[in-house]
């Protein structure tokens, strides 16, 4: 029986859940991290031999600087999410989890407004730029973060009125 | 978490989400789907657009340099979604950066399932062009910088908005525009005829040149004469050609005519191609041929004639090496003595040369004899022709 803040966890149970926080985790790491920090070398076998650099450099610039470092918080707190769900700091990690998961995704639509650089050396004698706005695609991709905060919010509020409902229940009984 | 107001706001809109997580639950996961569903769609949609947008062959249309350039596009939406307010905008600035002409095509919606054709047309109307900027369109071979902006949505989920810049070539019409030696012979009694040899290349792609090129001989500011000629120059033909003028003759400088073999007027070459009137000028060297070329003074031979003045007599000679003009003139003038003083005067001589002859004479005059010493002496020939009357200064030892 392995114990976790106030979580009873079988051996099976508990292996069950770090499996699947490692999967779970590292499927985040990768997407989160790994592909943003490797996307030049991943796409680079695709693309066409005399243009690579400049697709490279374009789609390099798609990818907020910041996305990698939130992927890997948000791998830990997926990873603990996972470990710790129905214990009393549950709400918290949920929380946490769409914090940054909205965060990810705000920096992933760079706000909304997606720049992309068309370098001159990617079209002959051709440079120019493109700007989409996917403000309300960000929104409604967010929204399933925002609401996953909002259900932290709750668990939080439910595990705080729990454990004022025991303490009231001890000090009766005492 | 109470402190972040989106979650307030929803929580006060949904009262109920702070009792039920099981709703939350399903409220994430119909979020989540209607977000994976609307990202899926769009990128169906994006993914089988962009491979059914097809390029035409740019048409062109020019009369004269006027005209426009029209470039069909073809897009078929064959996407779940439908492509709204497609819009192109083109802006073209020459080699100086002034925008010149623009253009552009739509706004054009296209259902789902239906195909469209976008026309992207570009005027070139250079009827509101500045002339120094016409003209360097006319004659000067550049680049133009093409800035355009590519607009459109999908209704309620992206608007986008592209813009590139690129550069295409422009071939001057008139380039390497050259006016060569001027060739003269005599039209009649009062004109000369100017024969200038006019030469360019259209390296333009699209503009045929077709139109009266006028060319007017000036002097300083002075029109002298002028001529026109129809040429035609298809694009990417070179035309080589002389251009006649004709010049009054009391009109040129004929002080400079009379006595200097070549010299050089200003030649302004004017057009118009369409509604738009371009000029260009140069000097032009004039293949003239003098009528008293090598005027040369030989000696003054001074002898007694009375008790006030000696009589000179003065050999000069020159070569009417004009193919076509006789001189026929008189002569007579001053001597003026190094004191700045008139000390004497030439006596009135008739010259007759014909055209391609040399002639030798000789003038003759008196100065006071008093004024003997005041060596050199200056003498300034007053040349009376049908022309006009000509004044050479030569100075002369005693």
């Amino acid at each position: 029986m392995a114990k976790f803040l106030d979580l009873d966890l079988g051996v099976v149970t508990f292996s069950l859940r770090l499996l699947a926080a490692l999967v779970f985790a590292s499927v985040d790491i990768f997407l989160l991290y790994y592909v943003p920090t490797h996307l030049n070398t991943l796409i680079s076998e695709y693309l066409p031999i005399n243009n690579s650099s400049n697709i490279e450099n374009m789609i390099a610039g798609l990818v907020s600087p910041s996305l990698p470092l939130v992927g890997i918080a948000v791998s830990l707190v997926a990873f603990f999410g996972i470990l710790f769900k129905g214990s009393k700091i549950y709400g918290l990690i949920l929380a946490l989890t769409g914090i940054l998961f909205s965060f990810c995704t705000y920096l992933f639509f760079q706000g909304g407004t997606m720049f992309v650089h068309i370098p001159s050396g990617l079209i002959q004698g051709i440079s120019g730029s493109v700007v989409m706005d996917l403000t309300i695609l960000m929104w409604l991709l967010m929204l399933p973060s925002l609401l996953t905060i909002v259900k932290g919010r709750v668990l939080i509020l439910q595990a705080a009125r729990g454990r004022t409902a025991a303490s009231q229940s001890k000090a009766v009984s005492a | 978490m109470d402190e972040i107001p989106i979650i307030n706001s929803l929580l006060r809109f949904f009262p109920c989400l702070n009792k039920s997580v099981l709703a939350l639950d399903v409220l994430i996961l119909i979020a989540l789907l209607m977000g994976i569903g609307a990202l899926g769609t769009l990128a169906v949609t994006g993914v089988r657009v962009a491979p059914s947008v097809r390029v035409g062959q740019l048409n062109s249309y020019f009369s004269g340099v006027n005209g426009s350039i029209a470039i069909p596009v073809s897009i078929r939406n064959p996407g779940p979604l439908s492509l709204d307010a497609i819009s192109v905008t083109a802006l073209v600035f020459d080699s100086n950066g002034s925008a010149m002409f623009h253009g552009g095509g739509g706004p054009l919606s296209i259902p789902p399932g239906s195909s469209k054709e976008l026309t992207i047309d570009v005027p070139f109307d250079v009827a509101n062009l500045p002339s120094a900027t016409l003209e360097s369109l006319l004659t000067t071979n550049q680049n133009f910088s093409v800035w355009a902006s590519l607009a459109g949505s999908v209704p309620h989920l992206v608007g986008l908005n592209a813009t590139v810049q690129t550069t295409i070539p422009w071939g001057a019409p008139l380039s390497n525009l050259e006016m060569g030696l001027a060739q003269v012979a005599p039209y009649n009694s009062t004109y000369l005829q100017l024969a200038v040899p006019i030469s360019f290349e259209n390296n333009n792609n699209y503009v045929d040149i077709s139109t009266d090129l006028n060319i007017l001989i000036m002097n300083d500011s002075y029109i002298l004469g002028g001529g026109t000629m129809l040429i035609n120059a298809p694009h990417g033909a070179a035309f080589s050609h002389s251009i006649v003028a004709y010049v009054a003759l009391d009109s040129l400088p004929m002080n400079k005519l009379l006595f200097n073999d070549s010299t050089s007027l200003t030649t302004v070459t004017c057009g118009s191609l369409s509604s738009a009137s371009f000029s260009t000028s140069q000097n032009v060297s004039i293949g003239w041929k003098a009528p008293m070329h090598g005027l040369s003074i030989g000696s003054l031979v001074t002898t007694a004639y009375n008790s006030t003045y000696s009589a000179f007599t003065l050999p000069f000679s020159f070569i009417d090496s004009s193919p076509y003009f006789d001189v026929n003139a008189t002569v007579d003038g001053f001597v003026v003595g190094s004191s700045g003083a008139r000390v004497g005067s030439v006596q009135n001589y008739g010259i007759h040369a014909n055209a391609g002859t040399s002639y030798t004479g000789d003038l003759s005059g008196y100065i006071y004899g008093s004024s003997l010493s005041q060596t050199p002496y200056t003498l300034i020939l007053l040349f009376h022709t049908a022309y006009g009357t000509f004044e050479k200064d030569i100075i002369v030892n005693g």
